[in-house]
């Protein structure tokens, strides 16, 4: 009835990362533990009986082993932080709402995958999706349909599409009620481990 | 001829007997092996006996396993071969560990029309407060957030997606699993680690079932072992305690009735030569504990082990009727088995007389595990001593020994030490009852009780830690404590729940307790849903939605319906989580009771300090229960440890008179007071069981000075032969016992040896010396 789509965060979280290197790249652009990957987002969600679709953006930071930190900064100022304990959601900078990963379907694979595509396995990915990968001049393009949409994380996702060339540029995500959001991300910068004290703060505070 | 004519009848009787017995056997034994069961059931409340019986037989049919791997995959490989080993086996009715979507769907369904009247705590207390702007901004998170957590389908029928937020406020019970496709898993120190558990299909303390529970597993384990080499098995649950409890009884069991049986038997060979006292030994023995199993399944219809074990003690007290009747082979004077039968008549009588009136206060305790115990002792012993009344006399050929026999000798000198005027032997009596008085007054001052049922039960340090270990990983809290909460009807009941939420969720932050689950947090009480539809109308959908809508550019109109009805326990389905409620849920006639469940009481006092002023709501800690029932129950065996005596003494008092009868009781009496002081010594504390150890040390000690005053003369070293190889064989018997590793027979046999020893030491003391019979 209500489920977080855990396997779609998987999907960003994982990819994100996986590109291609070099001009029409079919080597992933790594990112390992200690690296972190900054960058910007515009996410557009047209859902069912919506005028026009809900659009936000702002920046974010993967801290590959420990976190995503998702800022929203428009329409609205909101952060939320996704870790293997859970996902914490601050409002103004204080705690707006917590659901620890017990409750949560999926988050706990996120890790697992993540760590897979960062390596450039795709072998964890297979096991839910039917994976489909082109490549051609401006860069790549993976489809993945879940094998088994009777699985309760899997039931609303009819399709995701990446699109990249060193990094993940896109993201479509198809949904059996109809619902489509997009995401493309911007200005990637992968720096060693230089994460503010800030932020440090916030990963800790989510994986409580 | 008479006497030829009842020995036959007796001997077919016996065959008989055991040819039913046999019967019995082969057509299966139930062989029950919980140690609760032997506890009385007079809880006076009857909700509070319900509810703990409904709590403590829900908690002993759980199991549960992690099932750890380095390899994420390796581990939940072998989690399947463990949970569809047990599935097929049939012992498992259910698996708790397993996410089932069905119920899921099942739950959902059950909820959603009555989502209006549903709102999680924090909710409500932001609509109460006037923050329904923290509401609406949260929906707003939520259709704006990474990845979509709200979609067009929850928007058209929960705009402020309440409903989700009210079901993620549910307590869970796994706090540290986390979900991980279809199965849960917790890492720990670079290990994954899966959960496998359930519900158990049989009673976890039915041997057959533990048997075939234990094989499914060990099978499950080695295939396992194949998939996941570095697999880690951890294990939980009453039925792992229980199999290992019962192992540990039946090998003890075992050990001891054979070691006792050979020993017993060597005695006799060394002290007597010859196969024929044997032979005769076996039949008074043999013929008494089988009879006894008998007579015990018959009236209960179950034989507890721990009654088996105790029982077959009795190997060591019912040789003593005949190692009397032996020991007149070295009395010239009794040269037949009919005169030998003479002789020893009075003392059998009487020594069966104080130990049968031992045993039978056993019968007055209302613990159905001693009932056991004392039926199986009662009937063991009567036929025991019969058989040598009755069948001795036939089959006894022997010719008594010469006088002078070196173990009459030997003997004669433990009744010189209580009978000569030497200074040696007065000085060593005075030195004898000095030290029994220094090792008392040492025990006196470490003296201590105790009832902790903890002690008694845990048995495998190895299961103790992997249990521990389980609830560490999983963030399990292994809670037998819960609040009793009652109420003349169930909405009254709900009532009463929801408003002790507030002490609740108080205790819960100040670290009492970690956790609580009522029914109410499933099923608000109709008056809370009636107030949330209220709240959520008036101060969230009349002030917000319109602008919320129009700012989130939504078009459609949400359908967010009020119901006619309510949601209530009934309309609930059995199903994931509501199975849950309907355990809770232990309302009897004419009244609506529910069990609150608390997580972790780390203050009982805070907690019972909290509901101390609200009525119907009862703290009930099973574990203190039964440790306070274990308590009443040893000042109860004190009790008819004192009853044992008092009726004991009018029959010594009848053949001995009032100074003679003191006399022979003293012995008893001194090892009764001693024993327990003298354990203390050896670091046992002073628990129930050592309470029975020393009502079976005074009917045992008594015979023991019952045959020294039957005595005199020159029979005197005869009959002290005869008590030094009755305590021998008794302590063969109980002395093991102190070697068990189940504590509560540790103890037993611990006061039973020292008792013993003092009661047989001090025996020859109640002889009369002067008098010649």
């Amino acid at each position: 009835m209500f489920r977080l789509p855990g396997v779609f965060a998987v999907a960003i979280f994982g990819l994100l990362s996986v590109a291609p290197a070099s001009a029409a790249p079919a080597a992933p652009q790594t990112v390992t533990a200690g690296d972190v990957l900054r960058g910007h987002f515009v996410q557009a969600r047209q859902l069912q009986g919506f005028a026009k679709p809900l659009k936000s953006e702002g920046s974010f930071v993967l801290a590959p082993g420990r976190g995503l930190i998702w800022h929203n900064e428009k329409p609205f100022d909101n952060t939320a932080i996704i870790t293997a304990g859970g996902i914490l959601q601050l409002a103004n900078g204080r705690e707006a709402m917590r659901l620890s990963a017990s409750k949560l379907p999926g988050l706990a694979q996120l890790y697992g995958v993540l760590s897979a595509a960062l390596s450039g396995n795709t072998g964890p990915l297979q096991q839910t999706f039917v994976v489909t990968q082109t490549t051609n001049e401006d860069g790549w393009r993976v489809e993945l349909k879940p094998l088994d949409s009777g699985k309760q994380a899997m039931s609303q996702i009819k399709r995701l599409v990446l699109t990249g060339s060193r990094y993940v540029d896109g993201v479509e995500v198809e949904r059996t009620s109809g619902d489509v959001d997009r995401i493309t991300f911007s200005s990637h910068k992968i720096t060693k481990s230089d994460l503010t004290p800030n932020e440090m703060a916030q990963l800790k505070a989510a994986a409580k | 001829m008479i006497r030829r004519v009842g020995a036959i009848v007796w001997i077919l009787a016996i065959v008989a007997a055991v040819a039913y017995l046999g019967i019995r056997l082969a057509s299966g034994v139930t062989l029950e092996s919980n140690i609760l069961a032997l506890l009385p059931r007079q809880e006076r409340d009857a909700s509070v006996q319900r509810a703990s019986d409904r709590l403590a037989n829900s908690l002993s049919q759980r199991f549960g396993f992690l099932v750890g791997s380095r390899s994420p995959e390796k581990a939940i490989a072998a989690a399947h071969i463990l949970s569809s080993a047990l599935k097929q086996s049939g012992t498992v009715t259910a698996f708790s560990s397993t996410i089932d979507q069905d119920a899921q769907k099942k739950m959902g369904a059950a909820y959603f029309p009555y989502r209006s009247g549903l709102l999680s705590e924090a909710d409500r207390a932001d609509l109460k407060a006037g923050r329904a702007e923290a509401l609406k901004d949260r929906a707003m998170a939520s259709l704006y957030g990474v990845g979509g957590m709200a979609d067009s389908r929850l928007m058209a029928r929960d705009p402020f997606f309440l409903l989700p937020s009210y079901l993620l406020s549910l307590p869970t019970s796994q706090t540290r699993l986390t979900v991980d496709g279809d199965v849960l898993t917790v890492q720990d120190g670079g290990i994954t680690y899966v959960l496998v558990s359930g519900d158990l299909s049989g009673a976890p303390y039915a041997l057959d079932f533990q048997k075939t529970f234990h094989k499914v597993v060990a099978e499950a384990e080695t295939r396992m072992k194949a998939a996941a080499p570095d697999l880690t098995l951890i294990r939980t649950g009453a039925v792992f305690y229980a199999h290992d409890a019962a192992n540990e009884a039946l090998d003890e069991t075992t050990v001891i009735g054979i070691a006792s049986l050979v020993g017993t038997m060597a005695l006799i060979l060394i002290v007597f030569g010859g196969i024929r006292p044997i032979m005769l030994d076996a039949l008074a023995i043999g013929s008494g504990v089988l009879c006894a199993f008998l007579g015990t399944l018959l009236v209960f219809g179950q034989v507890h082990v721990l009654s088996l074990l105790f029982g077959v003690s009795l190997i060591g007290i019912s040789v003593d009727y005949s190692l009397q009747y032996f020991c007149e082979y070295f009395d010239p004077g009794a040269p037949d088995s009919v005169t030998r039968l003479k002789r020893v008549l009075p003392g059998l009588a009487i020594g069966l007389a104080t130990t049968l009136i031992g045993y039978c206060t056993l019968l007055l305790a209302p613990f159905p595990g001693l009932k056991q115990v004392a039926t199986f002792s009662v009937i063991g012993l009567s036929v025991s001593c019969f058989t040598v009344m009755l069948c001795y006399p036939l089959f006894d050929r022997h010719r008594p020994y010469q006088p002078g026999n070196r173990f009459v000798r030997f003997a004669a000198k433990h009744w010189a030490l209580w009978e000569a005027k030497s200074t040696m032997a007065v000085g060593l009596r005075i030195i004898l009852i000095l030290a029994l008085a220094a090792m008392a007054a040492g025990g006196i001052a470490k003296f201590k009780t105790d009832d902790d049922v903890h002690h008694f039960q845990s048995l495998s340090p190895d299961l103790k830690h992997q249990e521990t270990e389980f609830a560490r990983l999983s963030g399990t809290p292994a809670g037998t404590q819960f609040l009793l909460v009652r109420a003349a009807n169930e909405e009254a009941l709900l009532q009463k729940e929801e408003r002790l939420d507030a002490t609740l969720l108080r205790l819960k932050k100040n670290g009492a307790i970690a956790d609580f689950t009522s029914v109410a947090q499933y099923v608000p009480s109709v008056a809370r849903q009636s107030e949330n539809r209220a709240l959520v109308r008036d101060r969230l959908f009349a002030p917000h939605l319109a602008g919320y809508l129009s700012e989130i550019g939504y078009d459609g109109t949400p359908d967010y319906p009020t119901p006619k009805g309510f949601l209530t326990p009934g309309t609930l389905p059995n199903a994931g989580p509501f199975a849950l409620v309907k355990l809770l849920d232990v309302s009897g006639a004419g009244e609506a009771a529910h069990v609150l469940l608390l997580g972790d009481v780390r203050d009982a006092g805070a907690v019972k300090a909290a509901i101390s002023g609200t009525s119907d709501v009862r703290f009930v800690s099973l574990a203190d229960d039964w440790s306070a029932l274990f308590a009443e129950y040893r000042q109860y065996a004190i009790a008819l440890l004192a009853l044992s005596v008092a009726l004991m003494f009018p029959l010594l008092a009848f053949r001995y008179g009032l100074v003679r009868a003191m006399r022979v009781l003293a012995p008893s009496l001194l090892a009764v007071v001693v024993a327990p002081l003298i354990a203390t010594l050896a670091g046992v504390p002073f628990t129930f069981f050592n309470a029975m150890a020393l009502i079976l040390v005074l009917s045992v000690g008594v015979d023991y000075s019952v045959f020294c005053a039957e005595t005199g003369g020159e029979r005197k070293p005869v009959t002290t032969l005869a008590i030094a190889l009755a305590a021998l064989g008794t302590i063969l018997a109980f002395g093991m016992l102190a070697l068990s590793r189940v504590f509560a027979v540790h103890a037993f046999g611990m006061t039973m040896l020292i008792g013993i020893f003092i009661a047989w030491l001090f025996a020859p003391a109640a002889g009369d010396n002067a008098r010649r019979k």
